[in-house]
């Protein structure tokens, strides 16, 4: 199954996390072996986010992250604050270069160490159980934001761990996330098809597949609207998915409509969410909400003139 | 006599076990308080008792119900009414996929909108939209009759076998086989009848509707249509 969930609040920054985590447990019961959230804000300082994995199971510090991973970011930019989370590492630092240089350079620091986003406003966190547990890590629920997309996993294919878990970063292009529910069956094709054009994958699991699509397309010059409405008859298989960037949400279903979406807009704010019971757990008065139809795509842009709303 | 269950304490069993023995008890009306969209409440009623779901519920509201009534106030998930035999389901707002999947007989109403694949393998009874309905709605559709007041998305009535589906909206892009059935007066007496009882008359006049049914050139293989069924297949 898998479970999906996501919220924008259109006018300024909202309990994004808070919301995030109270779907998702709810959602635990579509799939618990892994859960995860991609969050969008402001930075306090720098200019650049990264969260970085360090360690598969780490519940000690087993690795030197300071030499490791704040060493080498020192040698592209300043390291304005560093932190480690669980098996996370979090910069904040000012950067200027591509991100592929950046990325490549932290994951060859050290063995197992992987990027899992990067971006001025995205920061991905995902970790194996449930959500109450993700919480517990990282504190999800007192996260301020305009946006963010979440994913509760049942893997049906590829690995169960961190690296498999949901969202994906498109990498290397920055603040650009998504999760998925189905199964993309012409995955091996697309991702030769991207290979090709140079684009790097960090898994096997199907999904990455359609974030460095949209992010391919959105290189190209395409909106965000247009590279979603791409994937309707590009990618074969079943899917739900909804997707993030700096200042949008969206999400497609498949031309059948095999996989479940539930969508609600307020004047304040977008809910997304697999069912309508996790809308109940978020918003206890219940959202008008409706059942998305096959082929449907829609996305959501944060006003123009405040692409950087303060975080309260 | 009137009895109200809170869902919001109660597991899904003993919401439904509970409604059960209100039920043999011989309760003639029973409220679900704080559904919140829990799945399969209400499913396997054998009893001619009167369910208010005072809320929006989940998947399978009211599956395999015989000889039941609900009333929902709210939304309902996947498959309202999933396999019914017998009695009858009113949704206040609108319904997700597979409504009324494979009723043999009794009711569902939605006053919203319906999801996709409304009616698919409907094998009797009587399924009726107020709003638009969405993809394959009527997929495989065996006998009954689906009264849809708004739109139907693309592949209405695809690869069905018989029974009626009448449309006031557009039918843009009909399925395989389905085809325009001319309307007769029998047809609008009971459209009018049927919108009256629920309360959607003012919906869309009768005189927008039309009849779609099984053309029956995929009953039996024949070279000719090779065509249609290799898309059907």
């Amino acid at each position: 199954m898998c479970g999906i969930a996501g919220i924008l609040f259109k006018h300024h920054a909202g309990p994004v996390g808070d919301v995030l985590i109270k779907m998702l447990a709810d959602l635990n019961r579509r799939g618990s072996d892994s859960t995860g959230v991609a969050l969008y804000s402001n930075l306090p300082v720098g200019n650049l986010v990264v969260r970085i994995k360090v360690e598969e199971e780490a519940t000690e510090e087993t690795v030197d992250w300071r030499k490791l991973i704040v060493e080498t970011a020192q040698e592209y930019g300043a390291v304005r604050q560093s932190e480690r989370v669980g098996q996370y590492v979090r910069l904040l630092m000012d950067y200027d270069g591509e991100y592929e240089d950046l990325t490549v350079a932290l994951e060859e620091s050290g063995a197992g160490v992987e990027v899992f986003s990067m971006g001025q406003r995205l920061e991905i966190i995902k970790q194996m159980g449930l959500a109450v547990e993700l919480d517990a890590t990282h504190a999800i629920s007192s996260f301020q934001g305009t946006h963010g997309i979440s994913h509760t996993r049942m893997a049906t294919e590829s690995r169960i761990d961190i690296s498999h878990s949901h969202p994906f970063w498109a990498r290397p292009f920055p603040d650009i996330s998504v999760v998925h529910n189905g199964h993309i069956t012409n995955y091996h094709k697309l991702r030769r098809r991207l290979e090709i054009k140079g684009h790097r994958f960090n898994t096997e699991n199907d999904s990455e597949v359609i974030a460095v699509y949209i992010a391919d397309k959105m290189q190209q010059g395409a909106s965000l609207d247009e590279a979603v409405q791409c994937t309707i008859d590009v990618l074969d298989g079943t899917f739900t998915y909804l997707v993030a960037t700096g200042d949008s949400i969206g999400y497609a279903r498949d031309q059948f409509g095999t996989k479940p979406l539930v969508v609600a807009e307020t004047a304040d704010l977008v809910a997304i969410a697999s069912e309508e019971a996790p809308l109940y757990k978020a918003f206890p008065s219940g959202l008008d909400c409706r059942e998305a139809g096959a082929r449907e795509v829609r996305t959501w842009r944060l006003p123009v003139a405040e692409p950087a709303l303060a975080t309260v | 006599m009137t009895a109200s269950i809170d869902c919001a304490a109660l597991t899904t069993r003993e919401i439904n076990q509970a409604i059960q023995r209100l039920a043999a008890e011989g309760e003639a009306e029973i409220h679900l308080l704080n559904p919140e969209a829990r799945h399969s409440l209400g499913v396997t009623i054998f009893s001619p008792v009167k369910i208010v779901i005072e809320g929006t519920a989940g998947y399978y509201c009211g599956g395999m119900n015989d000889g039941a009534t609900f009333h929902v106030k709210g939304n309902v998930g996947w498959s309202v009414g999933e396999c019914m035999l017998s009695g009858e389901i009113v949704v206040e707002h609108n319904s997700a996929s597979g409504t009324g999947a494979s009723i043999r007989g009794g009711t569902v109403v939605v006053k919203g909108h319906a999801g996709a694949r409304t009616g698919v393998a409907q094998k009797g009874g009587l399924i009726v939209v107020g709003g638009d309905t969405g993809y394959m709605t009527g997929f495989m559709m065996q006998q009954g009759i689906m009264v849809i007041c708004g739109d139907a998305a693309e592949g209405l009535g695809d690869s069905m076998y018989a029974g009626s589906i009448y449309v006031g909206g557009d039918v843009n892009d009909p399925g395989n086989d389905a085809v325009l059935q001319a309307m007769t007066d029998e047809d609008r007496q009971f459209l009018s009848e049927t919108l009256d009882r629920y309360g959607l008359s003012d919906k869309r006049p009768i005189s927008d509707f039309k009849k779609i049914g099984s053309g029956g050139r995929l009953h039996n293989f024949s070279k000719a249509d090779f065509e249609l069924w290799r898309v059907a297949m």
